[in-house]
């Protein structure tokens, strides 16, 4: 019965935090603490190497936000892994932590992840983390694959993301601005704690492509008839950038299409599988840059067969959580196989450490561990590794990639720190 | 403007949603009382209902919003039946409560069944736009959504106006018995009404769905402008609400486009509704509603040995439990922690805020931005933290001062959300997105952070859990706490006895407001970086739930409500011992509510209070009742200050009816004069005019010299004034030992402090225990008030105005309802206290034996108009008084038949004189 009011629970984090919040509405009921099923052991015997995949897994009200796929895929990749030949023939097992929207169920994950001596907290989504960093800090406990959301996310040494964060920020900004179509862009976003660093790097962008922002409209998250918004965005504006969250998005978008027809430029967490697909033709030809290729592109065959072959869960793996836990179970599994001696926390830590050009699938570029961000500029933002995005138009209710990854990171980089007067 | 117009007409699809849903709380409250806090989830389901037929099972349109809005009907009618009827004599907080729970469970079922996700609808209304104006373009299904609110506001008017089950739902609400005569069962009254309720918000969330999409969440998010439309209208006038609703809905729409700042455009609108109820409240002091039963108090007695057994429990708790455990009690401490702040406002003082937790946030915010940015320590900070918070409660309380009940329960709700939307959602405020890092706490140079050391942190809230319950079970026992209770129940009592009743609601507003500020400050400093969105506003309902469930009267309750709180013993306990019912916990946890409402009223620490006693009652001896000193003939009786009251050319108007005509009257110490007149011929508005009651439209009141005319009725009774009332207005939940204490406690200006630490409960004066003596009173001291004989009762009225030790002493028909011989009785007891303690003596009294017997003087009313004035003896003769007592107007002065009924009034002016108390 707690948080039955549609806040955003930490709304720096969720807005930041390029998370598509909406699984499937009926997805899974998941034991708490449940481990990988038996035979995700692949039928190896030898002592098993632990990681733990940390994530909201059931709805504990109405609007908490759940994200079982990110659990879901990270025990399908592992099993895949196993049914291989597992880690150096010794299997690989995922212990679940639901951190249930609560900061102290988070902080109790962190605190079981250090009894139950795992390697590694793995494809981790919370909106809580910062409860678990201390203790993960204190005891050398790498949160591998995370995705950015609180603020030790973004500079806490333990944290090691495979996507590109805050990048998104000035990638919706920098395309929007790109086009030709769009003379006059306006940001409509969430209104969050996070507003002025959602502006800044969406300003960064645009400013990149030498226009400027015809409207910054902040939507509250608790009022929901936004058509007097999208007026305001049809009379000011000549298309749109939206950072929201994908309930937002599905009632702003309708408000927008009755009184323009303007093109959409949207982060992904905006506009997900799910928004695609229930707002159909609404979309079309929406641009939305994404961490990581759609899901019904070539280079995620593998990670498709992977999902359906080794989960029976009914969750939605189109989401970006899910590839993201993809990732990091396989990077983690190839980092583990190299280390000589014995597997441990602090080992592969300092693997990690010294790992570099590493990519799974091709999903991401090669991956560069061993330097933070070069975006001195922006201090909170230092712990991204992986500078790429991937643009994706809607075309009939799905994502189609266009064109290859694009890196952010520098003219991005400096756009943010201009805009934030850094 | 034109921008502006068309923005507005945006606003009116929201508007109409307001309206309906604002239609809906007034139906329900019409017919049962109730504030429907149910109404969203309620909607919830019908829209579901409705989505689920036409888009999985695409059914038709029509077909699916008639089984929607009949569900969301049955749903209305079920709850009356199965909740609300069982508690028809129940507090009106459990009651609320109750509906609370109604909503969790409405809401759990929904997240079971339709998950948390958006839905996408299209709007069956068609969207193409109209012009007006030129350029002014709009949708029309905002239109047609007009349209819809209008015209059902107009049918459900008309229905209440003019049927005869309109008719029957306003004679429930005034007089259940007159209803019972129209042909109309209050029980039916209120199906219908729920049922109504019910089908309003299935209709109003179908038809604003395609506007806001459907989310589990989304209706009850809107709920807050609903209630203040509903508020706005008095919970009676349909037509107000609907004004009021598109009214907020308009200006909603139109600030959202031309204010930035955050928040603003959803707080502003219930800014102004706040300002406007204030405004036209009233500050005179009200009794509360007969019919309403307040929730049970405990004694606040602290019995050492179980509170030492219980704390040694505690500690070896979070000593030596798992981690898991440790945290849950923290969180039980330090919500307990708010809990006490709700016994001390609702419980004690009886004020409905539901801010409170809006309130524990206020001072989270203080202590952690001055630990982030200031760098304090956790215990200054904290301290800061607790002492700011208190002018940001009294701010709170400035509505209580004028409004009452419900009205203030949605004014506080709304200034809760103010908070919200505008400081704990402001990043500008809150640290933007690096948020508020407070690291771990530290006291004295040992860090008791949760990451590091979660027992350390538990044992800080234990402590300061302890501390808190500590000072309010010293509130419950002091003289200051008396002073709460009075106001509580009778605030005319409370200030006829000298109580400032609005400086004793804001102090009980300040003194709540610090003890929730500490369990804010210890919620929010659990973790490093403070989550200040947490504090939402809605929690402050949920809080007040739990805090009626643990016992909203007893310093125990607070303990066992918070062990319901997210995160708590429960939570705890579900997910440890019964794991994989984690999904249903939600679901659960509503029942319960509903559950522990039906089973126990008063909340569970009531029922445990009541098994204690029981087993303290067979185990070891009794308490022993109360005993006064022997009685003793001999007691010297000090003589009051001696005071006259002069009253000197007094007029009192009630709108365009002159109660009161130019009287001019003298009561001198160690007199007695009697005042009597018709019924209707302004007796008790001379005394309510006397003693700050009714106001003075020209003329003065002096006592002792000094001129009173404008002085407050609680100053009034500080010099030296007292008075009885017709109606007797004790304090019923009070023992007779209290109620009389209430009346003769010294004032101190340190006791509202001191009595926090160190309440003190002085005896009773040797003279007032005489007279209790005298009035019988001696051996029902702990006996409650509402326990007590109908006789009893009237002595007990004047024993403690008596006990107040009055210079000026007014007594309001005192014999009324007596038997002869009691009469007689009464009387001998009345001249004692000119002769013997010098007071002067007024009073109004329909008893001629009694009048002629014990008055010096006496003075005849009639409209108002003194007729005749002079010795018992003359008036008695004189012409112009048997002409008004044989006259049209009423009884003959020997009359005895019209003192049996002191309630019923049979001239219409002095339907207008008491009218207005």
């Amino acid at each position: 019965m707690n948080r039955i009011k549609p806040t955003l629970k930490r709304a720096s984090l969720a807005t930041l935090t390029l998370t598509v919040v909406a699984s499937s509405a009926f997805g899974c009921g998941e034991d708490s603490a449940s481990s990988s099923t038996p035979d995700a052991s692949g039928g190896l015997t030898g002592e098993p190497i632990k990681i733990m995949t940390m994530a909201p897994i059931e709805a504990t009200s109405g609007t908490s936000i759940v994200s079982p796929e990110t659990a879901a895929a990270a025990q399908a990749a592992a099993a895949r892994i196993n049914a291989d030949g597992g880690i150096d023939g010794r299997p690989l097992e995922v212990i679940v932590c639901d951190e249930k929207s609560d900061p102290n169920a988070a902080q109790a994950c962190a605190r079981k992840a250090v009894e139950e001596e795992v390697v590694a907290l793995v494809g981790t989504y919370s909106q809580f983390s910062d409860k678990a960093y201390p203790i993960l800090e204190e005891n050398k406990i790498a949160n591998f694959g995370n995705i950015p959301v609180t603020a030790p996310d973004g500079v806490s040494e333990m944290s090691f993301p495979v996507n590109a964060g805050s990048a998104v920020l000035v990638a919706i900004g920098q395309a929007a601005a790109e086009r030709d179509d769009c003379e006059k862009p306006g940001l409509v976003q969430i209104d969050s704690t996070a507003k002025d660093l959602i502006t800044a790097g969406v300003l960064g962008g645009v400013a990149l492509a030498g226009k400027e922002l015809a409207y910054n409209i902040a939507l509250s998250p608790t009022s929901q008839d936004y058509s007097g918004q999208a007026a305001e965005a049809a009379d000011s504006g000549d298309c749109t950038v939206m950072f929201t969250v994908p309930g937002t998005a599905l009632a702003f978008i309708p408000a927008l299409r009755q009184v323009a027809d303007q093109p959409i430029i949207a982060s992904n967490n905006s506009v997900s599988a799910e928004v695609a697909d229930k707002l159909g033709a609404m979309l079309d030809d929406t641009l939305v840059p994404d961490y990581f290729p759609p899901y019904n592109s070539d280079a995620k065959k593998k990670f498709r067969d992977t999902m359906e072959t080794y989960s029976d869960k009914d969750v939605d793996f189109t989401h970006y959580n899910a590839t993201n836990a993809y990732i990091s179970v396989n990077i983690f599994a190839e980092i583990a196989a190299g280390i000589e001696g014995e597997i441990t926390h602090e080992t592969f830590l300092a693997a990690l450490e010294q790992t570099s050009g590493v990519s799974v699938d091709g999903l991401t570029p090669p991956i560069d561990f061993t330097k933070a961000n070069e975006w001195s500029e922006v201090p909170f933002q230092k712990r991204i590794f992986n500078r790429n995005m991937v643009f994706t138009e809607i075309k009939d209710g799905e994502q189609v990639q266009v064109g290859d990854f694009r890196d952010f990171t520098v003219d991005g980089g400096k756009a943010f720190a201009l805009a934030l007067g850094g | 403007m034109e921008e502006v117009i068309r923005f507005a007409l945006l606003g009116l699809g929201v508007g109409a949603l307001y309206a309906l849903a604002a239609q809906g709380l007034v139906v329900v409250y019409r017919g049962s009382g109730v504030l429907n806090f149910a109404q969203g989830g309620i909607g919830t389901v019908g829209a579901f209902v409705w989505w689920e037929l036409q888009y999985e099972n695409e059914h038709s349109f029509a077909f699916s919003m008639t089984v929607g809005v009949l569900v969301a009907a049955v749903i209305g009618a079920l709850t009356q039946l199965l909740v609300m009827r069982p508690l028809r004599h129940a507090t009106p907080l459990a009651r609320l409560v109750a509906t609370l729970g109604v909503l969790v469970v409405l809401q759990s079922l929904a997240v079971l069944r339709w998950g948390t996700s958006t839905q996408v609808l299209i709007s069956e209304l068609p969207v193409d736009r109209v012009t007006f104006f030129g350029d002014i373009e709009v949708g029309k299904d905002r239109l047609i959504l007009f349209a819809i609110a209008a015209g059902l506001s107009l049918v459900l008017w008309l229905l209440y106006r003019y049927s005869s089950f309109g008719i029957g739902t306003s004679a429930v609400a005034e007089n259940q018995r007159a209803a019972a005569a129209l042909g109309w069962s209050p029980e039916v009254i209120a199906v219908i009404n729920w049922t109504l309720g019910g089908a309003l918000a299935g209709a109003s969330a179908i038809l604003i769905a395609p506007i806001v999409q459907l989310q589990v969440s989304t209706m009850t998010g809107l709920m807050l402008a609903a209630m203040s439309a509903a508020l706005v209208a008095g919970f009676r006038s349909f037509p107000i609400a609907l004004v009021a609703g598109m009214t907020i809905g308009a200006a909603q729409t139109v600030l959202q486009r031309y204010v930035d700042t955050p928040g603003l455009p959803s707080a502003l609108p219930f800014a102004v509704i706040v300002i406007v109820l204030v405004a036209r409240g009233r500050a005179l002091p009200v009794r509360g509603s007969f019919l309403e039963r307040l929730p049970a108090v405990g004694s606040g007695r602290i019995r050492p040995v179980p509170a030492l057994v219980a704390v040694a429990g505690a500690v070896v708790v979070i000593w030596l439990a798992p981690v898991v455990w440790v945290d849950a009690v923290t969180v039980t401490l330090a919500c307990a922690v708010v809990l006490l702040s709700v016994v001390v406002l609702t419980g004690y003082t009886g004020q409905l805020s539901l801010g409170q937790f809006a309130i524990a946030g206020m001072g989270a915010y203080v202590a952690g931005r001055l630990v982030d940015t200031q760098g304090w320590g956790f215990l200054p900070a904290a301290v800061a933290g607790v002492l700011a918070t208190i002018p940001v409660g009294v701010a709170f309380a400035l509505p209580a001062v004028r409004t009452r009940g419900i009205t203030l329960a949605v004014v506080t709700l709304g200034l809760g959300s103010a908070l919200e939307l505008m400081l704990f959602n402001n990043g500008d405020l809150t640290g933007g997105y690096a948020g508020t890092n407070v690291g771990s706490p530290e006291i004295f140079g040992v860090d008791v952070g949760t990451a590091a050391h979660p027992e350390r942190y538990a044992l800080v809230c234990l402590v300061a859990f302890v501390l808190a319950a500590l000072v309010v079970a010293n509130l419950r026992r002091s003289r200051t706490g008396r002073r709460l209770l009075a106001v509580r129940t009778n605030e005319r009592a409370a200030a006829s006895l000298g109580v400032r009743v609005v400086a004793t609601k804001l102090y009980a507003f300040a003194v709540s407001s610090a003890i929730a500020a500490l369990g804010g400050i210890l919620i929010a400093f659990r973790s490093d970086s403070i989550v200040f969105t947490s504090f939402a506003s809605f929690q402050s309902i949920v809080f007040v739930g739990f805090a009626v469930v643990g016992g909203i009267g007893y310093v125990l309750g607070p303990v066992l409500g918070a062990t319901l709180a997210p995160g708590a013993v429960a939570t705890a306990f579900s997910d440890e011992v019964l794991s994989g019912v984690s999904p249903y916990v939600p679901l659960i946890g509503g029942l319960a509510l509903v559950a522990t409402v039906l089973g126990y009223q008063d909340g569970l620490a009531h029922g445990q209070a009541q098994q204690l006693r029981a087993l303290g009652r067979r185990f070891f001896r009794q308490t022993a009742p109360t005993h006064l000193p022997p009685p003793s003939e001999q007691v010297e009786v000090r003589p009051v200050e001696p005071m006259t009251l002069t009253m000197s050319g007094l007029v009192v108007r009630y709108g365009a009816v002159t109660a009161v005509d130019h009287v001019d009257l003298t009561v001198r110490p160690g007199a007695i004069v009697g005042l009597i007149g018709p019924n209707g011929a302004g007796k008790t508005s001379v005394i309510d005019a006397i003693t700050g009651f009714a106001p003075v439209s020209s003329g003065s009141v002096r006592v002792g010299g000094q001129d009173v005319t404008r002085a407050s009725a609680a100053a009034r009774a500080r010099l030296g004034v007292a008075r009885s009332f017709q109606a007797l207005d004790l304090f019923d939940d009070l023992s007779v030992l209290d109620n009389l204490r209430t009346a003769s406690d010294l004032r101190h200006w340190s006791a509202p402090i001191v009595d926090l630490a160190w309440p003190r409960t002085p005896q009773l004066s040797a003279e007032v225990v005489a007279t209790v003596e005298a009035f019988g009173l001696g051996d029902c001291l702990d006996t409650l008030v509402k326990d007590l004989s109908y006789g009893r009762r009237r002595l007990l009225s004047i024993a403690r105005a008596v006990a107040a030790r009055p210079s000026v002493l007014l007594l309001d028909e005192p014999a009324a309802g007596l038997g002869e011989h009691e009469s007689a009785e009464l009387a001998d007891l009345v001249r004692t206290l000119p002769d013997r303690w010098g007071m002067a003596v007024l009073l109004v009294e329909h008893d001629m034996n009694v009048v002629m017997s014990v008055c010096d003087e006496l003075v005849v009313l009639n409209f108002g108009a003194t007729i005749a004035s002079g010795p018992p003896a003359e008036v008695r003769v004189d012409p112009h008084v048997i002409g008004a007592y044989l006259g049209t107007e009423g009884s003959p002065p020997d009359d005895a038949a019209s003192s049996d009924e002191p309630h019923e009034s049979t001239s219409d002016l002095s339907v207008a004189g008491r009218g207005r108390e």
